[in-house]
């Protein structure tokens, strides 16, 4: 009579033990195997890259993780339309516009039409309070270093020269965010990375807050110069550039596409075919630096085929640096700045 | 045997004390017995409720399951455990790591935050590009029971 309690609990905690076990319990320990996480599969529903890319970084350009200096002030919401403090007086388009042989319009491409709609976009951010004195960056390890304009906001890392003086004006506009690394960039980015809130750097950035959204709260701009392509080999980099350049238009943010110097993606260039025909199509700034790189030894990259190479020193009145990626780079970015300050932004806050 | 004796016995047997005596002592092993089957009984639903039962199951184990997936592209497991409110975002989620070469997860741990519907995770995923390591720290993630299965339901404060 007293085993009968005893036989019942074994029958019980028989019963537990075989019927009980929870069917997720063997699936993890399956998939675990079946998975593992170093192993790389290729997702049945996305395209098949062509190519696995996986750009070797310069050692000579780090990339600088957010810092004291460099990283944006959180909180910085757009509520408020800010006024700009140094805003110069208009100008006419400057004479000098040529590099290395080229005419600032082969490779700033803004004509009339995409001038009258980016007027209208930067309007539209004045509404939302966006900064004009602010630009971003977003893009991958090919600006996501230390050689990306960073110098033009230190005094004495940069020497323009009699050629290039106007875009001292330039320089003074916009600040600060030269140096600034923001929350735009990292090393690896996919198009589709901007809108992955796992690429957000979860330091700065909300739950589930996308890259982009993220650096417009943070940043406020007015500009984002938008560098993509290098690491997209599949078919979803037009569509996630296309909602990137959206996303920017939405928000009042002027968004200047940048074509690259690699050809990564294939030797068909088709990444900056794509980057050409959504700035043709949305009707927004194109700085085609791909043209500009054909007029540099090695097309102005390191060995690696990806990143751009160039001296230390920005000293625009030495012939070197008219031979390398980052000083051409950054010198056409500061074209680009220029037309875009001229044509469109003192306009507007002057009217 | 002897009349007296069988007297004595009989006696003895059909006391009323002896009767009551034996009747008690058969009542209170019937009532232990009753006792020990109803701990026994509700030891046992406990212990399937807690083992079984998605209510107070540890969701941790799946949000890792996730990550894991998440980190291989593996698009089928990412699709059976994303909550309903996430499904949207399946094929985005699937693409995180797409194409990327030498992707590793590095000290992973979750918990369940206090039996919250949060659970947080420390450890990173690694992406190597060329010679240089592009880090993406685990985080806190938020979980939702559907249907008594838990499931991963985005990033949580």
């Amino acid at each position: 009579m007293n085993r009968i309690p005893s036989v019942i609990l074994l029958i019980l905690i028989s019963i537990y033990l075989t019927a009980c076990n929870s069917p997720d319990e063997p699936a993890v320990a399956e998939i675990a195997t079946a998975v593992p996480a170093t192993q790389t599969s290729v997702p049945t529903m996305t395209a098949q890259p062509t190519k696995t890319a996986t750009p070797i970084p310069p050692p000579a350009t780090p990339s600088p993780e957010p810092s004291v200096t460099n990283t944006p002030e959180p909180g910085t919401t757009p509520t408020e339309t800010a006024v700009p403090t140094n805003t110069p007086e208009p100008t006419a388009v400057p004479p000098t516009g040529e590099i290395n042989g080229l005419l600032r319009p082969d490779f700033i491409v803004v004509p009339e039409n995409v001038i009258n709609k980016m007027r209208d976009t930067f309007t539209q951010g004045q509404t939302l309070g966006r900064n004009p004195n602010n630009f971003s960056k977003l893009g991958d390890s090919v600006i996501a270093n230390g050689d990306f304009l960073t110098r033009f906001d230190t005094p004495g890392q940069y020497t323009l020269g009699p050629d290039y003086e106007q875009f001292q004006r330039v320089i003074d506009h916009y600040a600060g965010s030269y140096e600034r690394f923001g929350v735009g960039m990292k090393v690896g980015l996919r198009a589709w990375g901007v809108f992955n809130p796992t690429w957000a750097d979860s330091n700065w950035c909300e739950p589930n807050e996308v890259m982009i959204d993220c650096e417009f709260r943070l940043n406020n701009p007015s500009i984002v110069l938008i560098h993509l392509g290098t690491n997209d080999t599949g078919e979803t980099f037009e569509e996630y550039l296309r909602l990137t350049v959206e996303t920017s238009l939405q928000n009042g943010v002027i968004p200047v596409l940048l074509t690259k110097a690699d050809r990564f993606e294939g030797e068909d260039n088709r990444n900056n075919i794509a980057i050409r025909q959504i700035a043709a199509d949305f009707e927004v700034p194109l700085l085609d630096y791909d043209i500009l790189a054909e007029t540099l030894p090695d097309r102005g990259l390191l060995e690696d085929g990806v990143h751009l190479n160039g001296p230390n020193m920005h000293d625009y009145t030495q012939d070197i640096v008219f031979e390398k990626g980052h000083t051409v780079h950054n010198l056409a970015v500061l074209m680009m700045l220029e037309t875009l300050l001229d044509q469109i932004v003192i306009p507007q806050t002057t009217s | 045997m002897p009349e007296a004796e069988k007297t004595a016995d009989s006696d003895k047997i059909y006391s009323s004390t002896y009767i009551t005596t034996i009747f008690t002592a058969q009542k209170t092993e019937i009532m232990t017995l009753q006792t020990s089957l109803k701990i026994l009984l509700l030891t046992a639903v406990t212990l399937t409720a807690v083992a079984c039962g998605g209510a107070t199951s540890d969701p941790a184990p799946i949000v890792e399951q996730y990550i894991t997936a998440k980190a291989s592209s593996d698009e089928t497991t990412i699709r059976a455990l994303i909550c309903s409110e996430m499904e949207a975002n399946i094929s985005m989620e699937a693409l995180t790591f797409d194409g990327i070469e030498g992707v590793e997860i590095e000290d992973m741990s979750c918990q369940q935050r206090n039996g919250s519907e949060v659970v947080a995770c420390s450890g990173r995923i690694t992406a190597l590009y060329g010679s240089e390591i592009s880090e993406f720290p685990l985080e806190n993630y938020r979980v939702v029971q559907e249907d008594g299965d838990w499931k991963w339901c985005g990033e949580a404060e």
